[in-house]
């Protein structure tokens, strides 16, 4: 079977006979012993990081994270789970057609995402995510159960990615690259975008959001006493040969794949063009602003951070010959900064949930603006 | 695709594929723990040695298992490379390449380096279970260590279902190779997203005919899901065994610091 069999591509001038094996130029003086493993060493990091096999970085491995972080994103990826489980026995209990139905897509995405795509300045071939093409067509909490069950086999069956890293590969993909997917289809459909066009976009921005999620996972968890934002830079700058034509291909595949679909069963129900339930708002903020928290606690300097009354309002008051007074109530430190950050994203969520009903005009029953 | 899955190897009868899957399943997760927790590569390569060494006895293939260290082996290696660059302050080698002098951290070494041996042995480990283990007895495992039923039921159903899609996927897949289907590019990603539509379309309709035939079967909205077989004691105290054995070890790296 050639399905999985990576492409090689020869150098066409190699190939030619007679010019294999020869040199043309003098050899080179041997290298010292010492001086020729540095030199052997270098080039395979260089090969492994400019030229790296068939990109399944994607997947962090067992034995990158330690314990607290992996724990940190099985608690977050877990949740969506759950909800996706429960989904699954709704729908299953309101049409017995479902249950074969979750198992050969989740299966066909499988498939998909096990297909070789080539990757034009590696040379190299690489394969897709899947997960947004998961999420138009199942929903993106079916999409992070079927998600699970992917990268559970491809950790056990196929060596990709690890059990004790599960929760944070499920997050970056299963979670994020789904709900960005989904809402991106969403968004792209609302704003009129051909089926195509939605689903490419779809495709690309969420394997693209895939793998800032795994830069970012790796930044947390490795950046030691260094800064979060420098190491998720270079992870992501690593990433970049592969991922980011990766993304491209992966729109493209998304779409072609989608409208051929949609060609032969024009009116088949994707997930994408159903109503977003409000339910799902919810989580997805929580989780953000879990995410966010995580970033700000690892980012913190030795000490902690220092207050706003101190860096801001403690500056200005002791300009003005102004003492302070003792706090009626007492809330110090990251705790406060972080109640402060959770009660600037409620409000900002409050606001941008309600802008409907602040900017619309109500109508009355007669038709008159109220 | 099919020898790809490392389960295809667990058909074989040894000592290894007889052992009960959720003692197998222990012994792996205390393992794993161990080399995460590891404080120096020794465990970590010790572990992925026993791994290697008892894969070699029930004939698993050198390349095979190179082949399934390729992907865990070129994360490592960027680990390693952004690591002994950006990490520490103590230089102990300076590379010049084009202008450009980078200077390799001794700090970020041992990081990097360490990283890359957990990554290694934690593969080992991951590589051992799914050698031996089919993958059926793992789901029933998952399910006696509590897993969602539900979760465990629909992985079975995507597990069965994607060697059914995967040989008319590869059917339809050597089709566009002799019609040229893959010669550049453009029309390799066209050829891939008309295969990946095919295969959804494929897998739409087999849902279709698998629900009808479930239906005429008695099919009612549950899927039975049979009794587990009682643990084997033996293989028990085994995992038990090697789980004290893995976590002494790492108590005595712990000490030695290595």
């Amino acid at each position: 079977m050639k399905l999985f069999s990576r492409h090689i591509y020869s150098h066409p001038l190699l190939c030619k006979e007679g010019i294999q094996g020869r040199f043309l130029t003098p050899p080179a003086p041997p290298l010292e012993k010492g001086r020729k493993c540095i030199f052997l060493f270098f080039s395979f990091l260089l090969a492994c990081v400019v030229f790296p096999p068939p990109a399944h970085a994607m997947h962090i491995a067992d034995g990158i994270l330690p314990m607290k972080w992996a724990a940190f994103w099985y608690l977050l990826a877990i949740p969506v789970v759950a909800v996706g489980l429960r989904t699954y026995r709704r729908e299953s209990e309101r049409s017995l057609r479902f249950r074969p139905l979750a198992g050969l897509v989740g299966a066909a995405v499988f498939v998909v995402s096990c297909m070789p795509i080539p990757i034009p300045f590696t040379g190299t071939c690489s394969h897709p995510a899947g997960t947004g093409l998961a999420a138009i067509l199942l929903g993106p909490w079916m999409a992070a159960v079927v998600g699970s069950i992917a990268l559970a086999l491809q950790a056990l069956f196929l060596a990709h990615g690890g059990l004790t890293t599960l929760g944070a590969n499920l997050f970056s993909m299963g979670v994020v690259g789904a709900f960005t997917g989904y809402g991106v289809f969403r968004a792209g459909r609302g704003v009129g975008l051909s089926l195509f066009a939605s689903a490419f976009l779809a495709g690309m921005i969420s394997d693209w959001a895939t793998y800032a999620t795994t830069s970012l996972e790796l930044a947390l968890a490795l950046h030691g006493d260094g800064s979060v934002f420098s190491l998720f830079l270079a992870v992501l700058t690593a990433f970049v040969p592969t991922q980011l034509p990766l993304g491209i291909m992966e729109g493209f595949v998304t779409a072609y794949a989608l409208r051929f679909l949609s060609e032969r069963w024009p009116d088949f129900p994707f997930a994408g063009s159903a109503r977003i339930e409000s339910s799902i708002i919810l989580p997805v903020a929580l989780a953000a602003l879990l995410v966010i928290g995580g970033i700000y606690v690892a980012e913190a300097p030795v000490g902690g951070y220092m207050g706003v009354d101190d860096k801001v309002i403690g500056k200005f008051a002791s300009e003005a010959g102004k003492k302070p007074l003792r706090f009626l109530l007492n809330v110090e430190g990251d705790l406060g900064l972080f109640l402060f950050l959770l009660a600037g994203a409620a409000g900002g969520f409050a606001g941008g949930y309600f802008y409907r009903s602040l900017s619309i005009k109500k109508e009355n029953k007669a038709g008159k603006d109220v | 695709m099919f020898e790809l899955f490392s389960d295809i190897y667990a058909d074989r009868g040894n000592r290894f594929t007889r052992m009960d899957a959720r003692a197998k399943l222990f012994a792996a997760a205390a393992t794993l723990a161990a080399v995460i927790a590891a404080p120096g590569p020794a465990l970590p390569i010790a572990v992925w040695t026993l791994c290697v060494m008892a894969l070699l006895s029930i004939r698993i293939g050198v390349k095979m298992i190179a082949l399934r260290m390729t992907p865990a082996i070129s994360m490592a290696a960027v680990l390693l490379a952004v690591n002994m660059f950006m990490l520490g302050v103590t230089p102990v080698v300076q590379v010049t390449i084009g202008g450009w002098t980078l200077n390799v951290m001794k700090e970020g070494l041992h990081q990097g380096g360490l990283l890359a041996a957990r990554v290694v042995g934690a593969t080992g480990v991951l590589l051992f279970l799914g050698f031996t283990t089919p993958a059926h007895r793992i789901f029933a495992a998952l399910r006696w260590y509590g897993a969602p039923e539900t979760w465990v039921e629909l992985a079975i159903s995507v597990y069965r279902h994607i060697f059914t899609l995967i040989d008319a996927a590869s059917d339809m897949y050597s089709a566009q190779r002799v019609r040229l289907g893959y010669t550049g590019a453009r029309r390799a990603v066209g050829s891939a997203g008309v295969l990946a539509g095919s295969v959804l379309l494929r897998s739409l309709e087999q849902a279709s005919r698998t629900h009808e035939a479930m239906v005429a079967r008695g099919y009612s909205g549950n899927t039975v899901m049979g009794p587990l077989p009682p643990l084997v004691k033996t293989d028990a105290a085994a995992a038990l065994v090697w789980a004290a054995c893995v976590l002494s070890a790492l108590g005595a790296v712990w000490r030695l610091g290595i």
